[in-house]
């Protein structure tokens, strides 16, 4: 069989430009975009050698695909950020041999700048930023206008009545850049870079900083302070410009080249303006730095780069960008991030596991799906199994000693991280080492991160397992075992109400009986709410619905399938039996206490009830506030459930929402259609007419759909959001009137909780800032509560 | 001839490797990304690649949409010798599916099990799990479902290769369930893995139905 390229090994797969015959020009542009991202890769040869071979293949080039190979460059640029200094050097070297080359590069590069910006893709700008300055050391780009493109942005910082985020990001970019090109500009034009510091210093001095603790990892400060980005940059950038902007980590193959690049004409960039601010710029959210080691930590081998050295931030930036690069195939991600460029210098297993955990435990949310972070740390624990395991052990035992101060949302993170992590490896782990937390109570966030660990351990094996993988000490912290709780059972006491009747609805399934005759065996069920005997045998009767959903789910309990197909064959009985309100929450309650001991079973079955609309969202939400779940209020599961409806419900906004733009895209397509065929026969022209209405009438009824779902999203927040409200003020005023200390453990999981909301739907929820201030979030709640909400306001400030 | 396993009306030509007229599960591990088809060096424009000999090797395809080398997600060899449909049709539905078919698993794995591993990429529509046509009781494979083809291609990107009750489980890309699918194919009732293999492996019934017969 022949080795094929994968788009070329099926027809139907393929596109049609991809199939190649015998046209040589596509060939050739292939293998120039290959030539050029794979320089800088593990070689025979050094790398100087390939840009200079490369150089030289590029210049001959040039005359025939200019145009192609400045897109690649550009592309390069943009895509490849953890190459950066490899590709500023080939350009260096093709502007010194082609200096048109270099200046179309540059204005391309400016275009390519703007329309980043333009798209909200900030991450990508700060690249193409931090290339043009590496320029400077090329020769390519003049100093001095850097330093007015540099100055331009600072000057972001004076504009009035933005986003504090906008001007952050434009005083980010220029900082971020200067550990490459800070010694060459302060060469050049050291009293204008004095002032341009002296503004940052000045705006960073007097911005804004209310969303610190809420993107906090931690809430100590020791043993590593957990700071905000721009201050912990803006002390890298002192501490460098102290050392005179002498910075030996960053791989500069341009310095080889400096008798051929310093002959090289360089261009002036065009001045710059920043974009304008306009309302739907979103711009990057201000972050948090995660520091778990420093130099204490990596025993042996080199010395781990102080919190405030500017190759800290290089290291860091350099491998999320690899990381940025490789997620989707994590044997390449692990492998590229283990042959870091000068790894020999650095206790690089640590730094990868920092930056790995960094972005797990990334608040609001991590810059990657959480799963692919455990795939990752397993395949470099493959790669290097004599020294990667033990740094990772490290970490997690450091974790461990520092849940107290953990934010809530990334306790969550790390339980979902090890569990899974440990199931890949026959759940081995020194559980003895973390003895101390079964002599404190079972709230307290040790043992109740172990309790959690082993619940989920437990959903990816079975009970029996986990009760064989830890010490008998920590048999109070086992999960329970996952069977359900059928009250009419055989040992069910004779005087309990429904019991007789139970027997026979269950009778009635097992002789497939159909949905209409249930419910003709249910109107038997006498109602508890009411008296007098009249009719009302339709209203809300919790004994029919817990006689039914008992036996069903009890006949139902072998599998989820199983569940589900009940849930399914019975649609109509649970539609019927939960019209109401009152009936959509009993059902709930029902649910729970059948499999109060299967949490995984609840999580599953509330998820089809809600998707078969048996129950709405706003329920559910109701049910987890309730009295009754008011002792699992603190269990992980019911966060879960809780965030997984709310996104089923975003889900079904956005799902509408889509529709209603598609038909709408259609009606303009119809629109110009008919412009253009105006003038044709009467019948085409009716036709469309027909269309166009018909379209018209789809659009107005979508539209309705959506403003009606919207509604209810924002009745479901406002539900969260009050029911929050009640009880963490009850707490807080029944504290205040005993004496006693606000600060419990159930405290602290609240308030967490409730910053989780904000932070897991924000983008949702910034949409109802208006109605939430003026209905929850006013200026007579208790400030504690009430600085969450602004805490998360500051986000986007 | 060509795929292993192609699937028409006819009888399908004997795939060499594998044994006779029975499609070949792929080897556990997706393929390294290839490096595509180079032509020999002829003249000095491309003799750099001669320099340029990768150790690690990726491809970065198609820059100009700014696309990644993605292999993890690719469509594997192996093809439903029982799919009802030519090949484009196939090609079609596995190119746009949201279900995979996930084997090697212990015959002892629960549904609950599969679920709270694959939630891990994404909410699970559906779980089907494959039985033995005789006995009606697993037989080490099943189906799971999402709602949504990105989620789908996560679980093959983060779940595919890594471990459900301490063994490597596969996943490869199905065109969809139908009723039937979820029988092994095996003369025995069980998957056909388990007619011929010569291991014991105590948690899919010990060893292979030929060896225990002979």
């Amino acid at each position: 069989m022949s080795r094929r390229r994968h788009s070329d090994e099926s027809d139907a797969g393929s596109q049609p430009h991809k199939r190649r015959r015998t046209s040589e020009p596509i060939e050739i542009e292939d293998r120039l975009e290959s030539l050029i991202c794979r320089v800088g890769e593990k070689s025979t040869s050094s790398l100087e050698s390939n840009l200079e071979g490369l150089a030289g293949v590029l210049e001959a080039d040039l005359p025939n695909y200019k145009s192609k190979i400045l897109r690649i460059s550009c592309a390069v640029a943009r895509l490849l950020p953890e190459k950066l200094t490899v590709y500023t050097t080939l350009v260096g070297l093709l502007n010194a041999r082609n200096y048109n080359f270099g200046g179309e590069f540059v204005e391309a590069m400016i275009r390519q700048l703007k329309e980043t910006l333009k798209s909200n893709l900030y991450s990508e700008a700060v690249y193409l930023v931090r290339f043009l300055s590496d320029l400077v050391n090329c020769h390519v780009i003049a100093a001095p206008s850097m330093v007015a493109m540099f100055e331009n942005f600072v000057s972001v910082t004076q504009e009035e009545d933005i986003p504090q985020v906008r001007s952050d990001w434009y005083v980010y970019v220029v900082l971020s850049s200067l550990p490459w090109v800070g010694k060459e500009l302060y060469e050049k034009k050291d009293v204008e870079m004095d002032r341009l510091l002296n503004q940052i210093e000045g705006y960073l001095k007097r911005r804004q900083k209310t969303h610190v603790p809420m993107l906090q990892v931690w809430t100590a400060e020791k043993p590593h302070p957990q700071e905000e980005y721009l201050d912990c940059l803006w002390a890298q950038v002192q501490k460098l410009k102290k050392d005179r902007w002498q910075e030996r980590h960053i791989l500069r193959p341009y310095i080889a080249f400096d008798s051929v690049l310093c002959e090289a004409l360089q261009h002036n960039l065009p001045p710059f303006t920043p974009p304008a601010h306009s309302d739907d710029a979103v711009y990057p959210m201000p972050h948090v730095v995660f520091r778990m080691f420093d130099y204490t930590d990596a025993p042996e081998g080199p010395v781990m780069p102080g919190s405030h050295s500017v190759e800290r931030f290089v290291i860091e930036e350099n491998l999320r960008c690899i990381i940025k690069s490789h997620w989707r195939e994590r044997k390449t991600c692990a492998a590229q991030l283990l042959s870091y460029p000068g790894k020999n210098k650095i206790p690089l297993n640590y730094h990868i596991v920092e930056v790995i955990f960094g972005e797990l435990f990334q608040l609001p949310s991590p810059p990657h799906i959480d799963v692919m972070y455990t795939a990752l740390l397993i395949e470099l624990c493959k790669l290097q199994p004599g020294s990667l395991p033990q740094v990772l052990a490290q970490a997690t035992e450091m974790m461990y000693m520092r849940l107290d101060t953990m934010n809530t949302t990334c306790i969550d993170r790390l339980i979902n991280w090890f569990s899974h992590h440990l199931s890949n490896f026959q759940f081995r782990w020194s559980w003895d080492d973390w003895a101390d937390c079964l002599t404190q109570d079972i709230e307290k966030p040790k043992p109740k991160f172990v309790k959690e660990v082993l619940d989920k351990c437990m959903r990816l094996s079975y009970h029996q397992r986990i009760v064989d993988i830890v010490p008998p000490s920590f048999s109070a912290l086992i999960p329970a075992d996952p069977v359900c709780s059928y009250k009419y059972g055989e040992e069910a006491d004779s005087s309990l109400p429904g019991l007789a009747m139970a027997t026979t609805v269950g009778n009635a399934i097992k002789n497939r009986a159909s949905n209409e005759e249930i419910l003709i065996v249910l109107k038997d069920v006498p109602n508890p709410n009411q008296d007098d005997d009249d009719d009302g045998g339709d209203g809300f009767n919790p004994l029919k619905i817990e006689v039914f959903l008992q036996t069903l789910l009890h006949l139902a309990a072998k599998s989820f399938s199983h569940s589900f197909s009940a849930l399914a064959k019975f649609h109509e009985v649970l539609k019927t039996l939960t019209d109401s309100d009152e009936g959509k929450l009993h059902i709930l309650r029902v649910l729970y206490e059948f499999w109060r001991n299967h949490p995984q079973m609840i999580s599953v079955l509330v998820d089809k009830l809600i998707r078969t609309q048996i129950v709405d969202c706003a329920a559910v939400a109701n049910w987890i506030f309730s009295p009754e779940m008011a002792h699992d209020f603190t269990r992980f599961y019911v966060w879960e459930i809780l965030h997984s409806t709310i996104r089923k419900m975003n889900k079904h906004v956005q799902k509408i929402q889509n529709e209603l733009d598609e038909a709408k895209v259609k009606l303009e397509k119809q629109h110009n259609k008919k412009q253009r065929d105006s003038g044709d026969e009467e019948d085409m022209e009716k036709n469309s007419e027909d269309e166009e209405g018909q379209l018209e009438e789809q659009i107005e009824r979508l539209q309705e759909k959506v403003e009606s779902a919207q509604s209810e999203q924002k009745n479901l927040f406002l539900v969260i959001f009050q029911r929050f409200i009640m009880l963490l003020t009850e707490h807080l005023v029944r504290c205040e009137t005993s004496g006693v200390d606000l600060n419990t453990t159930w405290y602290k999981n609240g308030i967490e909780r409730l910053q989780q909301i904000f932070l897991m739907h924000h983008v949702i929820i910034q949409q109802y800032m208006g109605t939430l201030e003026n209905l929850l979030f006013t200026a007579e709640l208790d400030h504690h509560i009430l600085a969450v909400y602004q805490q998360f306001c500051a986000l986007q400030l | 001839a060509g795929i292993c396993g192609s699937v028409s009306g006819s009888a399908p030509a004997p795939c060499p490797d594998a044994p006779a007229a029975e499609p070949c599960p792929p080897a556990s591990a997706p393929p390294r990304p290839s490096g595509g088809a180079w032509r020999p060096a002829t003249d000095t424009h491309f003799s750099l690649q001669t320099q340029l000999h990768t150790g690690v090797s990726f491809l970065v395809t198609g820059l100009n949409n700014g696309n990644r080398s993605d292999s993890y997600v690719d469509v594997s060899q192996y093809r439903d010798q029982h799919f009802k449909g030519n090949r484009y049709e196939q090609e079609k539905l596995l190119k746009q599916s949201c279900s995979l078919y996930v084997g090697n698993l212990s015959f002892y794995t629960t549904e609950e099990q599969v679920h709270e591993l694959f939630s891990k990429s994404g909410d699970v529509k559906r779980i089907v799990i494959g039985l033995d046509k005789v006995k009606k009781t697993a037989c080490g494979f099943c189906f799971v479902e999402y709602y949504t083809r990105a989620d789908a291609e996560n679980a093959m990107r983060f779940i595919n290769g890594s471990r459900l009750d301490d063994r490597i489980i596969r996943t490869d890309w199905d065109a969809g369930f139908k009723e039937g699918r979820q029988f092994g194919r095996g003369k025995s009732g069980g998957q056909v893995r388990d007619e011929y293999r010569q291991d014991y492996d105590p948690a899919r019934g010990g060893y292979g139905k030929l060896v225990q017969k002979s």
